[in-house]
């Protein structure tokens, strides 16, 4: 059975001798002239504002990975089931219709909650002041947002 | 395989309410969020019903051995979804005045009971381990619940945190276990496999043994694994720190008294010097912290760990001879749900108080004979019965766990039959300090407290249940005696 | 050597070496990478020891699925990020207990299951279907259990990370 990875070995082997390749290959070769504007973050085309570190992501964005790893598991589920669908009859099939009508109440219980939503809240004061200034040097900004973000925070763990 | 559909009634009737409990909260608004108590208290009583008709009905096996419905389990079941009822009853005001999401959480306390109904029924180490995860996952969302609060944010880390790592560590010894036993997963199977194994293996069943040990150890908050639980308890809701000390704790104790007395029943000249180094340890230091404690909930959770001590003294006592183990198991169950009944008793009381003093410091209790007679008379009752003095039940039950230490003989049952003795006197103080401040003491604010009718009602069934015990201590040893376990002693 | 240990040895030295890399680490972007390479090598040996499903099952939800929830939980909490920031005084205490335990454990394996007996690999081939009997015939109870684990994980995942209109 393992002289089939054989093929799937190779293709690893040669996918990180790619990579590593390229990198020393254009590290040997290319010209090494850095200037500030070259250094900054491309933000298409647009000045910088500040850095993206200690940018805090909507708390939205987890309601979403956690559904993504509740579905991701009941996928898994599904390969063996699938795999033995035939032999495990109706007794399967309704074990499998239960775990899945399970999932689905989660899914309804987000959908209600509002978890899904994502045009009713868009709330980030923060940033858009910032984003609506002039630019400025890029870490003093980042300073700044770090400072807003603690308050925030603290705020947060006053309520 | 074969699945006996009348032995998994109880979990089915759970299971549906679950499900109907989260799908109603969906669609009420916000002002009847609180419906979703009733409905999860008519599911309870549907399941308590379900466990009642199965009394008498024999052993009844499902899913090839691995979940078995005997008296043991019965008895466990019933004791837990009693205890349900009355975490329910707590909750219905604490959670509709506390501003908390009331659905989520009605949903995951009754997930959460849901695991402590299978758990005494699991006789497979994937079941227990599942069981187990599924009391404790829900509880650590529930210790999270009052999200402003950052105690309470710092309680439902910490039991995660805790939780999880011994988690790890008792699954890592499951696996080794399998492996020793040569692929082994019923507890029975395990029980006549370990009996086989010796020298090299037979060491490394030992560290699995420890590791499996330390998981349910840290359920059942023994000293080291204590940390997580004065904390937790504080930072929690009350009613949830009332379901993590009864029946979360007793759920520990369940799948203990099953890993123990059957799978490793045979190892036990290993394990018994660590249980009894445990009791010794947990007993002392939570007697000894709890002494400390001007914090009603902290004093509780310091008394809840004092009390797992004496309960795990009962593992140590395990020998050859059936007829002591018999003995030790009786003492185990007994007095497991006596300390169910006291401290869910000693919770409703606090519950109660909470509505005015909800920093629950020890002098907020002060007065409480004026303020609310019942809930004063009711807790120092608990307290008494905690301590193990009579007229109250919890006096037989420190009682038969002190007769099997000293019939089990040899040098171990007595001294730690003294111990737990030295403890029990030393816990008197602490016991003593509330009813002091509720008689003794005056209330700044000698106006009647307002007491839910069912936290009211809970206080005084526990009351009346706990004098019972004593004055009928037969019928209540008798059903200890019925639920022997099967192949207890082999 | 036969290639399967081959295969072993550069897996358990790639694995291991990442393990550590993932507690070193200074940056917790570059930890939760490194962890990626860790479970990769963990499921590398799975599929050497002949469970299939089950290492593809540690590639899909472990690198697939978990890591990503790492990488989420860092940019929604805004892990700090740099040196001494993850650090604590206990770290030679826990190195202690660390080499401690894994010394023993390996000392107690390696007496009760010597390397040197170890059966080939070959002999033993959980397939995808053995393991789908397995599951829903002898263990439905686990697996609906865990569908209700998955369902309160999430349920109380969204509670708290929910934002409070009410309070």
């Amino acid at each position: 059975m393992l002289t089939e990875y054989l093929p799937i070995v190779a293709m690893a082997v040669l996918a990180v001798a790619f990579g590593v390749a390229s990198l020393v290959v254009s590290r040997m070769f290319r010209p090494h002239r850095p200037n500030p504007v070259k250094l900054s973050p491309y933000e298409c085309g647009n000045d910088p504002v500040r850095l993206p570190r200690g940018e805090r992501f909507s708390v939205k964005f987890y309601v979403v990975a956690m559904l993504f790893i509740i579905f991701d598991i009941e996928i898994i589920f599904l390969f063996p089931w699938a795999v033995r669908f035939r032999q495990l009859g109706l007794f399967g099939l309704v074990e499998m219709a239960f775990f899945i009508g399970l999932v689905f109440v989660a899914y309804i219980y987000v959908w209600r909650a509002g978890g899904l939503d994502w045009a009713t809240s868009v709330e980030a004061p923060a940033d858009a002041d910032l984003a609506s200034d002039s630019p400025r040097d890029p870490m003093a900004a980042a300073d700044e947002e770090l400072a807003a973000a603690m308050h925030d925070a603290e705020v947060a763990g006053a309520r | 395989m074969n699945i006996d559909y009348h032995a998994l009634l109880p979990e089915f009737i759970l299971a549906g309410t679950i499900l109907l409990v989260l799908v109603v909260d969906v669609f009420l608004p916000e002002r009847a969020k609180w419906f979703a108590m009733p409905i999860g208290l008519i599911g309870v009583v549907g399941s308590l019903a379900g466990v009642l008709s199965l009394i008498g009905a024999g052993t009844r096996e499902s899913f090839g051995g691995t979940y078995v419905v005997d008296e043991f389990a019965l008895l466990f079941k019933g004791f837990f979804l009693v205890t349900a009822v009355v975490v329910l009853a707590l909750s219905l005001r604490y959670f509709r005045e506390g501003g908390f999401y009331q659905g989520e959480y009605y949903f995951l306390l009754l997930t959460s009971f849901l695991g402590c109904v299978m758990m005494p029924s699991s006789r497979d180490l994937l079941l227990l381990f599942l069981a187990l995860e599924l009391v404790s996952a829900p509880g650590f969302l529930m210790a999270a619940f009052r999200k402003g609060d950052v105690k309470s944010n710092e309680a439902g880390v910490k039991f995660f945190i805790i939780g999880v790592l011994s988690t790890a560590v008792m699954l890592f010894g499951m696996s080794l276990i399998y492996g020793v036993t040569g692929g082994a997963t019923k507890l029975a199977e395990i029980g006549v496999a370990l009996d086989g194994v010796s020298g090299e293996m037979e060491t490394l069943a030992f560290a699995a043994i420890l590791f499996v040990v330390v998981g349910f150890a840290f359920k059942v908050s023994a000293v080291p694994f204590q940390f997580w639980a004065p904390d937790t308890y504080e930072g929690s809701p009350v009613p949830v720190a009332a379901f993590l000390a009864v029946a979360s704790s007793v759920a520990g104790f369940a799948g203990l008294l099953q890993l123990m007395f059957v799978a490793f029943a045979g190892q036990h000249e290993f394990w018994v010097p660590i249980f009894a180094f445990l009791s010794i340890a947990t007993m002392t230091v939570g007697n000894l912290v709890a002494l400390q404690q001007t914090q009603v909930v902290r004093l509780l959770a310091y008394s809840g760990i004092a009390q797992s001590g004496y309960i795990l003294l009962t593992f140590a006592l395990v020998t050859d001879d059936a007829a002591s183990n018999r003995n030790a198991f009786a003492a185990a169950v007994t007095y497991i749900l006596i300390y169910g009944v006291m401290n869910l008793g000693a919770f409703a009381a606090t519950v109660a108080v909470s509505r005015r003093h909800p920093t629950l410091g020890v002098a907020d209790f002060a007065g409480l004979r004026e303020t609310a007679p019942v809930i004063a008379v009711g807790m120092a009752v608990f307290m008494i019965s905690l301590a193990g003095v009579p007229p109250t039940g919890g006096f037989w039950g420190k009682l038969l766990i002190f007769q099997a230490a000293i019939e089990r003989g040899g040098t171990l049952g007595p001294a730690l039959a003294v111990v737990m003795l030295v403890n029990s006197v030393a816990s008197v103080f602490y016991y003593l300090v509330v009813p002091r401040q509720m008689f003794l003491r005056d209330a700044a604010d000698p106006s009647r407290l307002r007491v839910p009718a069912l936290v009211t009602a809970v206080v005084a069934v526990a009351m009346v249940t706990l004098v019972a015990i004593f004055v009928l201590p037969n019928v209540f040893a008798r059903l200890a005696e019925i639920s022997t376990l099967v192949g207890l002693g082999a | 050597m036969s290639a399967q240990e081959y295969a072993f040895t550069v897996l358990a030295v790639v694995g291991g070496l990442s393990a550590i890399a993932v507690v070193t680490a200074r940056n917790v972007v570059h930890a939760a990478l490194y962890l990626v390479v860790t479970l990769l090598s963990v499921g590398g040996v799975y599929l050497l020891l002949g469970a299939e499903f089950v290492a593809w099952v540690q590639i899909l939800i472990y690198v697939g699925a978990i890591v990503i929830l790492f990488l989420f939980g860092l940019m929604l909490t805004k892990a700090p990020i740099g040196r001494d920031t993850l650090d604590n005084q206990q770290r030679w205490l826990g190195a202690l207990v660390g080499v401690g335990v894994f010394a023993g454990l390996v000392f107690l394996i390696q007496e009760a299951f010597p390397v040197q007996d170890a059966e080939r690999f070959e002999t033993f081939h959980a397939t995808t279907d053995a393991v789908g009997e397995s599951i829903f015939r002898n263990y439905v109870l686990p697996f609906e259990a865990v569908s209700f684990l998955l369902l309160a994980a999430l349920i109380g995942a969204i509670v708290l990370a929910r934002k409070d209109d009410a309070s």
